[in-house]
């Protein structure tokens, strides 16, 4: 059962009739069908990951330090279900999942946003996924391989986080 | 001529000629866009000035300085088209002024301005004056066509004087967005009332002297804390976002042209130490607006770097908040492919976005030091190398070395938890602070009576800044209770504070806010017993809620609050309880009763994730679905600061000046004059 609820109001013939953007348009046609999981890494267990699981509490003197269970998973299939932040420059094959909504302004304070600390970073190379990512203004469920470490991403971040993603489903 | 003036001079002529047939007009003013392309003009002067602004040569003086102190002379000059700038020189009363070898430049690239405009920010860096009196500032530039321009502009050196003995100490407290009606709420909490009568004194109320402080900044009626705060230790109005710095027209943001700051002046002239103590991320503004020069208050990387690197220029010695974020390495050994090997999962927000490095001619004019885009600097660690002690937590700062003369605290990864939740942890009734991961947190009073036992160590005296952050903060998110702890928290440091000028008297006091913030009115009381607030929410409305309960005039009482041995209520929904309006107000939710967790703060760690999760995300959220809906006169999600101005007390040595109507560049003045700066 999808969660799109926008999709399911608004028939696709009528979407037009309201002047929406065809790229939104294919978002919810996208958002509105739920999306195959990858063939070829359906054998492999998926584990559930959460937010909460990432760092240790309390935190220590010299910073946070990563979860025993984030540790375990660690190049593992995994599901991590959040909200993909929006308002930052897009970039390609690039998103941030966030534990709660969030809204990125690179600009101004930007530098200091809201972003959490337990956020992961989202790659994936099925263009496919770039269209539910963006049509996802919602939660979202995302499937893939659990990286970690720190990396320099392109939006001038660094990641301690990242899911190689396969799949993406938007909730209710 | 000014570009003003030579606007001025266009204008009259255009007046002239109205009564003339309208296509002479046109040809007239046909005749002035030609004149304007045809030769080069100055578009920004700075120190800024109402004569380079508007023509207007009288006081009072936009830009006025103590006798040598440092800043910054730059002007921005457009070119022609096809043009360089060939030279430029700054005047001073109609001298050309010394240029000391790398203290000049010229930047013609990175700048804001349009493409198409062909411009060049010429700085000369660290210049002073020492004879008092209003100066006239002249930049002349010449591009490369041989045409040229020139403009005033203006400043006052201010004489000082001296009368009495100097004071060896300065504590200024701060409580960030605490207007008068935050200080009597507080009053009325915590001391409590009578037949009219307030039944006890804040400890900021006990100060002998009171004054009020315009606080609007450079380019805005209503300030942030960034001037808010800047203003008052350079005597400067610096623009919004922006601290020790004026604006400029290039996009680094921290090439700004600079003001020296008290405590450099002081430590400079005098060695004085310096010492900030915050509840905020020490990277926030107020704390940052003591020692950090930078356009973007959101740099969090370059400012905390610059507090360590350049505190041979400001004396820093402590150093206390939260924003352990800012401190943690995030990897200088980056591979080709982005991945660094070995960097640990810490939380680091340092980037090389909010970094910086200095232009050589900062670095020379100022002896500053001049940075490196280094996120994978681990700033704990260099601190503690500079021979600084870290603190962590209430237990390690309780427990530190009698013998440490420097102190680092980060007690938090962003902001510090505030009062209330920290109380209620105290007293075993809350886990807000466990959920945060930071279960062991100092009140502010415990950090300013470290602060202090380790400043007083310093010979020659220090300035401190004492800050109650979230004043600011939960009044922007209109959490009555939470704003209201916060202010009685820091009139607990006031008292520290005020101890200890009492044995050293030798030390100036204030009190003092940056701004006020959302508007707060003490609006009444309640006319209900707090069950009934309860029993209202049940069925949510204006009638239930604001009609039958908003108690005003007469009928509003005295409320009366039970304080504990700790110095804070036993609860603050108590019966009849005091009832705060806003008028700088966000959409929000109102049940007047006390929220059993804080607002969502994303900056957290723990920000987004269960039980944090679960917080209400802003006002217009929070009691949604149990309050009646308060509806905002300001776009957004918060409540805003306000320009109304704030009460300023002051205690001890040079103290009785602090009265009347002041601007908050004014303080600057009143303090270095009892300081005996020269």
């Amino acid at each position: 059962m999808n969660g799109c609820p926008l999709a399911r109001r608004l028939p696709i013939d009528r979407i037009a009739a309201l002047g929406l953007a065809p790229s939104f348009v294919l978002s919810l046609a996208l958002c509105a069908a739920p999306l195959p999981a990858a063939a070829e890494a359906g054998a492999e267990p998926i584990a559930s990951l959460s937010f909460a699981e990432f760092y240790k509490r309390p935190v220590g003197p010299r910073g946070l330090e990563p979860g025993a269970r984030l540790l375990a998973l660690a190049g593992k299939r995994v599901q991590l279900s959040g909200f993909i932040a929006h308002g930052a420059q897009p970039r390609p094959a690039l998103a941030i999942l966030a534990p709660v909504p969030v809204a990125l302004d690179d600009e101004d304070e930007g530098l200091a946003d809201d972003l959490p600390a337990s956020v992961a970073y989202l790659r994936w190379t099925e263009p496919r996924l770039a269209a539910a990512i963006e049509a996802c203004r919602g939660a979202v469920r995302v499937t893939g391989r659990l990286g970690l470490g720190a990396r320099a991403e392109a939006d001038g971040r660094t990641s301690f986080v990242r899911l190689d993603a396969d799949d993406v489903q938007c909730l209710r | 001529m000014s570009q003003f003036r030579r606007s001025q001079s266009h204008l009259l002529a255009a007046r002239a000629v109205a009564s003339m047939a309208r296509a002479s007009l046109a040809l007239s003013l046909i005749g002035l866009a030609g004149t304007a392309a045809a030769a080069p003009t100055v578009t920004r002067l700075t120190p800024p000035s109402e004569l380079f602004a508007s023509g207007n040569a009288s006081p009072p003086y936009i830009a006025r300085f103590l006798p040598g102190q440092r800043f910054d002379l730059q002007a921005t000059v457009r070119l022609d088209a096809g043009t360089t700038l060939k030279d430029f020189a700054f005047l001073i009363d109609g001298v050309p002024t010394r240029t000391l070898a790398g203290t000049t430049s010229i930047v013609t690239s990175g700048l804001t301005l349009p493409q198409d405009v062909n411009a060049a920010v010429v700085s000369q860096r660290a210049f002073s004056v020492t004879r008092p009196g209003v100066h006239k500032l002249t930049i002349r530039a010449t591009q490369s066509d041989g045409q040229s321009v020139s403009a005033d502009g203006s400043f006052e050196v201010v004489a000082l004087g001296r009368d009495g003995k100097p004071a060896k100490n300065i504590i200024i407290l701060l409580g960030d967005g605490m207007g008068a009606a935050h200080r009597t709420a507080a009053r009325i909490m915590g001391r409590g009332y009578a037949q009219g009568k307030a039944q006890g004194r804040l400890a900021m109320d006990t100060f002998p002297v009171t004054g009020m402080v315009m606080t609007s900044s450079l380019d805005g009626i209503v300030t942030d804390s960034s001037p808010g705060m800047s203003n008052y230790v350079t005597g400067n109005k610096s623009a919004n976002n922006a601290q020790g710095v004026w604006p400029d027209d290039t996009t680094d943001a921290f090439d700004n042209p600079r003001i020296e700051y008290l405590a450099e002046y002081l430590h400079r002239t005098q060695g004085k130490a310096l010492g900030i103590v915050t509840t905020a991320d020490v990277f926030d503004a107020t704390p940052a607006a003591m020692a950090v020069h930078t356009s973007n208050r959101g740099y969090g990387t370059g400012i905390v770097d610059q507090f360590l690197d350049d505190r041979g220029l400001t004396g820093l010695t402590v150093l206390m908040g939260g924003g352990r974020k800012w401190f943690l390495p995030n990897g200088d050994a980056l591979k080709a492919d982005g991945t660094r090997e070995g960097q640990p999962m810490n939380g680091s927000q340092r980037d090389r976005r909010s970094d910086y490095e200095l232009s050589a001619d900062v670095v020379t004019g100022w002896g500053a030091a001049r940075g490196a885009l280094d996120p994978g600097r681990d700033v704990i660690g260099d601190f503690e190398r500079a021979g600084f002690a870290y603190a962590p937590d209430k237990t390690a700062l309780a427990s530190r070395s009698p013998a440490a003369d420097k102190l680092l605290g980060l007690f938090a990864y962003s902001n510090m938890n505030v009062a209330f939740d920290k109380i209620g942890q105290r007293r075993g009734v809350s886990t807000v602070v466990d959920d945060y991961g930071f279960p062991d947190q100092p009140m502010l009073d415990e950090m300013a009576k470290a602060a202090l036992e380790v400043l007083a160590k310093q010979k020659r005296g220090f300035i401190a800044m004492i800050e109650g952050a979230s004043i600011d903060k939960q009044s922007h998110l209109m959490d009555t209770d939470r704003w209201l702890l916060e202010v009685l928290e820091f009139d607990r440091a006031v008292q520290v504070a005020k101890d200890f000028a009492d044995k050293h008297p030798d030390t100036i006091v204030i009190v003092t806010a940056d701004h006020e913030c959302s508007g707060a009115a003490i609006i009444g009381a309640s006319t209900k017993p707090v069950a009934a607030l309860w029993d209202a929410t049940a069925k949510p409305g204006v009638e239930a809620q604001r009609d039958k309960v908003v108690g005003i005039y007469q009928s509003s009482k005295f409320p009366k609050y039970k304080m504990l041995a700790d110095g804070y209520p036993a609860t603050t929904d108590v019966d009849y309880k005091l009832l705060i309006g806003y008028g700088a107000n966000s959409d929000r939710y109102e049940t007047w009763l006390s929220n059993l967790t804080p607002t969502r703060d994303l900056q957290q760690p723990f920000g987004g994730v269960a039980p944090l999760k679960a917080y209400p995300a802003d006002p217009a959220s929070r009691n949604k679905d149990i309050g009646f809906l308060v509806t905002g006169q300001v776009p957004g999600d918060s409540a805003v600061h306000t320009a109304t101005d704030v009460p300023l007390s002051a205690y001890g040595r040079g103290a009785a000046s602090f009265t009347g109507l002041m601007d908050n560049t004014d303080v600057f003045f009143k303090l270095a004059r009892i300081a005996r700066a020269r």
